[in-house]
């Protein structure tokens, strides 16, 4: 879980510096910043997953010119922050996190590069207060001689239990054995996955912190392909855009409780009328061997946008293996104002039986009417200056007087009329 | 034509869970097995003062196409007449509005076939002054599931409601709202 971030001028955002919970909620206008928050995570994500900081920042396609790695909004030209026009400072991107759902190990992963050029400035990993590694300065691109060759890794965690990559693409870290031949200056630029490889147990620093940063699912969910049958029968995770998802549903529905559970989900989801929901759902629960009396996927693709985004967020919290981060833009997309209850509670609730940390845009009012009881303490409200371009992201509850204005106006003034944007 | 029947509470947000099955019970019992039950959620009632505001101001023109509105407010600040003035005050306004306190909060329906695992007597737990947070929660937290959408309430009440005499027995409020919902029906 990360619980701290700090972030300096990357794209729209001059600086910012946020205390995160559990389920995180960012709203505000268009194209103010929100969105660029969730790229700080994707970042942190790549450079988990080992790639380098241009391939984090524009993307790498695999041998066949399909998507391996999806870049930045932009790419690399687009993530200086907006009115620098000066030397290029640098993006600084702190992380502050814990490890594990129960015992507390505290880490801080910081870096700073140069995006133009994706020359590494600093770099450094702390846990539990320990110096795990600090290097300073490089001259040549982070990482950019790196090998080719990828490996698959396995990262196991002892604490979160076993991931496995089954996500749209591959995931991989750079072959770092191949790094011994190179320079030390070089190397030292690697030097977080080096360090991943130095951990000779899977459960050593590095190796866990690697993990934690690249175990983030970005939900951008495509119902063209929640629709498509898989060819496998079975996974632990859905990818991305949704494909395996049906697969998915049918290890979700392996076990009689948990099938259960998922289905009351659907259940209160789904008016009265609305019964294909649950057929087209347990169908997919049938053997594939067995007499099956209905077409599951003919089922399954007659459900509408929002209700198969709906089945599919639900699942995201049923996953086998469940990523530490879950990434959502615009989370009431398809959602019905009225099932916006049922929404939150799933998101509210999930997280706390889950070791799943979840980061959400949204534009809706009703989406914060329900959030009230949890305080809106995870609120945080993101404003574009006109002027200077730049964006600020600050906790809902810091906007000065904000505690007054949520007990006279309901939140659906406070956005349309964009009183919050006049006082901040 | 269904019947239709708006539920209105103090606050929506995990109450649905209880009240849904146990209005449609109640329906059932008064004659009305087939009645659309809706909880009212837009506006999002917020309180006991919240709600009656929502109910005299917000709501009694745009929702009067239900045939019933039942309020359940917990019994600690809903007096007798002033449930009697509200009830008044919508059938005015061509309303019927029936309210049915809750003593002392809603989830002491679900209590009702737990009441041998609890330390308290019946009574006792009737004028807990703290039965939400301090009795029905870690009833929950033994009973329901965390994962299951409002924790798992519905399985609470429904093992309350599976007994129906018995909750009426141990809650005579809701024989009340249920003689007096047979009196709408009837038009008697």
């Amino acid at each position: 879980m990360i619980d701290r971030i700090v972030v300096k001028n990357f794209k729209s955002i001059r600086g910012v510096d946020l205390t995160l919970g559990r389920m995180n909620l960012f709203i505000g206008a268009n194209a103010s910043g929100k969105s660029n928050f969730l790229e700080v995570l994707r970042v942190l994500q790549g450079i988990g997953r080992g790639l380098t900081i241009p391939e984090v920042l524009d993307g790498v396609l695999d041998h066949a010119n399909s998507t391996h790695w999806q870049g930045i909004r932009g790419g690399s030209a687009k993530v200086r922050s907006i009115g620098n026009s000066g030397p290029d400072q640098g993006v600084t991107i702190e992380a502050h996190g814990t490890l594990g759902a129960n015992v507390s190990h505290g880490w801080e992963f910081k870096i700073t590069f140069t995006p133009a050029d994706g020359r590494v400035v600093r770099e450094s990993l702390t846990l539990d207060s320990a110096v795990v590694y600090a290097v300073e300065d490089s001259a040549v691109p982070y990482m950019a001689q790196i090998a080719d060759e990828r490996r698959h890794i396995d990262l196991t965690n002892p604490l979160t239990g076993t991931r496995r990559w089954s996500d749209d693409s591959e995931r991989s870290i750079p072959d770092l054995g191949s790094v011994q031949a190179t320079s030390q200056k070089s190397s030292e630029r690697r030097v977080f996955h080096q360090r991943v490889l130095q951990d000779r147990s899977d459960f050593g620093p590095s190796r866990l912190v690697a993990s934690s940063l690249a175990s983030v699912q970005k939900l951008d969910l495509l119902p063209n392909l929640l629709r498509e049958e898989c060819g496998v029968h079975r996974v632990g995770r859905m990818g991305d855009q949704g494909k395996d998802f049906m697969a998915l549903i049918r290890g979700i529905c392996e076990d009689e409780k948990t099938r259960d559970q998922y289905l009351a989900w659907m259940s209160e989801f789904a008016s009265p009328d609305e019964n294909g929901v649950i057929d087209a759902l347990s169908s997919l629960t049938r053997s594939p061997s067995g007499p099956s009396e209905v077409d599951s996927s003919a089922e399954l693709s007659a459900l509408s946008d929002g209700t198969l985004r709906f089945a599919t967020l639900v699942a995201a919290f049923f996953q086998a293996d469940m990523p530490e981060l879950i990434l959502i833009d615009e989370i009431e997309t398809s959602i019905h104002a009225g099932r916006v209850r049922l929404l939150v509670e799933l998101l509210t609730t999930q997280v706390e039986c889950t070791p799943t940390q979840v980061f959400a845009t949204s534009h809706s009012p009703v989406v914060l009417e329900w959030l009230r009881d949890e305080g809106l303490a995870n609120v945080f409200f993101c404003y574009r200056d006109q002027i200077t371009g730049e964006s600020t992201i600050r906790p809902l509850l810091q906007v000065p007087r904000i505690e007054g204005s949520i007990k006279d106006k309901p939140f659906f003034d406070l956005l349309t009329e964009r009183w919050l944007e006049m006082i901040s | 034509m269904s019947f239709r029947t708006l539920i209105i509470s103090e606050d929506p947000k995990l109450n649905g869970y209880l009240l849904n099955p146990l209005a449609k019970a109640i329906l059932s019992s008064a004659g009305k097995p087939a009645a659309k039950v809706e909880l009212l959620t837009n506006p999002r009632t917020r309180g006991y003062d919240h709600a009656l505001h929502v109910i005299r101001n917000e709501v009694s023109r745009d929702l009067r196409y239900h045939d019933l509105w039942v309020f359940f407010p917990d019994a600690d600040r809903a007096s007798a007449s002033a449930m009697r003035r509200l009830e008044a005050d919508l059938e005015s306004k061509g309303v019927t509005l029936l309210c049915c306190p809750a003593q002392p909060e809603l989830e002491i329906y679900a209590c009702v076939a737990y009441r041998h695992s609890l330390k308290l007597s019946w009574e006792e737990l009737r004028w807990h002054p703290n039965l939400k947070e301090e009795i029905f929660k870690p009833l929950l937290a033994r009973h329901g599931h965390p994962k299951s959408p409002g924790g798992g309430r519905d399985i609470l009440i429904q093992k309350s409601l599976r007994n129906l005499p018995l909750l009426f027995q141990m809650c005579p409020e809701l024989v009340v709202l249920r003689d007096r919902i047979a009196r709408h029906v009837s038009g008697t």
